[in-house]
């Protein structure tokens, strides 16, 4: 495997690490007060965060690079402040990512979070547990599934992303060239064997995860029966 | 885990020095296999410059650059893209054309594809007329061909120069009419055979244009690697390539 592949893979696990941590730290409050809020509000966020399942990937990268780049109001309010935009940067497609992915991460924490018996939390308070106390002793562990699936699908997720990372990315090695980019540039480039490798690499890991979380999950639910 | 996350700042911060002194070349599609040889050359002419290539849709790089895509030069394989550019982003230097691309028939096997070939096929790829360079060409030589109502309905349309030569390698298109700087490659030579079809058949030249982005002009090297390109060694490798120069022939 070439040294550019190599840079192309380190790139995408790197993405795929922040933006799943990310996801985890946004997804956590938004998931919990969905779940619990009868505000009318809730339909029009849960519609809003589910808009990138609908959306082809390159029309949301469009509008991302006219958001992120110097003339968009997110790039063009950095460069007045003296940064640079954030389109064609690691940052950029953190953020793309991260909108991308919003869905697989707030959804299963969402169902996991609205699965939880009332009736332990009502339990819990009248035995004078904290609001905070009952949300880390009750609900984090009894939702810890969602939390895995949400990690693994955001994860996945990222890894899995190209639309996007081909209208904000720029297909800069290094930078923003990730595994499904650094494919498509082989495949344009009728250079079928490094393409062929590189997309073995990438089904042979995607494999591997599931399995593994897979696995885990299951002993999980037989430890907990 | 704050410690992490400012080691992975560290690691995006220095991943940009190390590219900065780099000299970024968005280059279309249709010269990727040429570009590796005029790269080389370039360096050896210019010991110290490095260059960094990056292919593509010329339409994608047109949209790119204009929302500040960090190239300092930028090739594209309709000239019409960096002339528009030039008016709409200052700073955008003179465009400078540096050669024509061609057309050619492409099929699978050891026989180079004709008219009966064209007619015979059950269905012709090029590339999507609406934004590759060749897929507009080609529309426009079909067109004007006798045969044009017939070949009509056998179009299919694929996203790039490239894709067509996928669409005829799979055997989903028996011809392709795509660049002929793609088919003069080593890969596609073992795979098929092609009839140059030049411009004097039927169809206008497909004038390729390069420009120094707002963003090259401060960049040392744009101007070297601009003056290189149209320089007789460069020239010659396009030119090996498939590619011509009408302006010096007349």
């Amino acid at each position: 495997m070439s040294a550019a592949d190599l840079q192309a893979i380190t790139l995408t696990l790197r993405l795929a690490f922040i933006s799943t941590l990310i996801l985890l730290a946004l997804s956590l409050p938004l998931a919990w007060w969905l779940s619990q809020t009868r505000s009318r509000l809730r339909v029009f966020c849960e519609a809003l965060i589910a808009l990138p399942l609908v959306l082809p990937p390159t029309v949301l990268g469009f509008y991302l690079l006219l958001a992120l780049g110097p003339n968009g109001p997110i790039g063009g309010t950095l460069e007045r402040l003296g940064l640079t935009h954030l389109a064609f940067s690691f940052t950029g497609l953190v953020i793309g990512s991260v909108i991308y992915s919003l869905p697989f991460a707030v959804q299963p924490l969402q169902n996991a979070f609205a699965q939880i018996d009332r009736r332990l939390l009502d339990a819990s308070a009248c035995l004078r547990a904290k609001p905070l106390d009952r949300f880390v002793s009750i609900v984090l562990p009894l939702s810890k599934r969602g939390f895995l699936t949400a990690a693994v699908l955001s994860f996945a997720h990222t890894i899995g992303e190209f639309g996007v990372v081909l209208m904000i990315g720029g297909n800069i090695p290094g930078e923003t060239q990730v595994v499904s980019i650094a494919i498509y540039d082989h495949v344009e480039g009728l250079n079928y064997g490094a393409a062929n490798q590189l997309s073995l690499w990438l089904l042979g890991f995607s494999l591997v995860v599931l399995m593994l979380v897979y696995g885990f999950n299951r002993q999980g639910g037989m430890l907990r029966t | 885990m704050i410690k992490c996350w400012f080691g992975m700042l560290l690691v995006v911060a220095f991943s940009f020095n190390t590219h900065a002194a780099e000299l970024r070349i968005a280059v279309a599609s249709d010269l990727r296999f040429v570009m590796p040889k005029i790269e080389q050359a370039f360096q050896q002419a210019f010991a110290d410059t490095q260059t960094q290539v990056i292919y593509g849709s010329s339409g994608r790089f047109f949209s790119q650059i204009s929302n500040g895509a960090p190239f300092h030069i930028y090739m594209s394989a309709d000239i019409e893209y960096p002339k528009r550019l030039q008016q709409e982003q200052p700073g955008t230097g003179d465009v400078v054309a540096y050669g024509d691309g061609q057309l050619a028939l492409w099929q699978r096997g050891r026989t180079s594809p004709d008219m009966d070939a064209l007619r015979a096929a059950r269905r012709i790829a090029i590339a999507n007329p609406q934004h590759a360079p060749y897929g507009q060409k080609a529309l426009l030589w079909l067109q004007q061909l006798p045969e044009w109502p017939e070949l009509e309905g056998k179009l299919v349309y694929a996203e790039s120069a490239a894709q067509v030569a996928h669409f005829v390698r799979s055997g989903s298109a028996e011809v392709g009419i795509t660049a002929l700087a793609l088919v003069l490659s080593e890969e596609l030579r073992r795979q098929g055979s092609y009839l140059t079809i030049p411009p004097t058949d039927g169809y206008p030249a497909i004038q390729q244009g390069m420009v120094i982005t707002a963003r090259g002009a401060a960049h040392s090297a744009s101007q070297d690697f601009v003056d290189f390109m149209q320089s007789e060694q460069a020239r010659q490798l396009l030119l090996d390539a498939g590619f011509i120069f009408p302006d010096a022939a007349r």
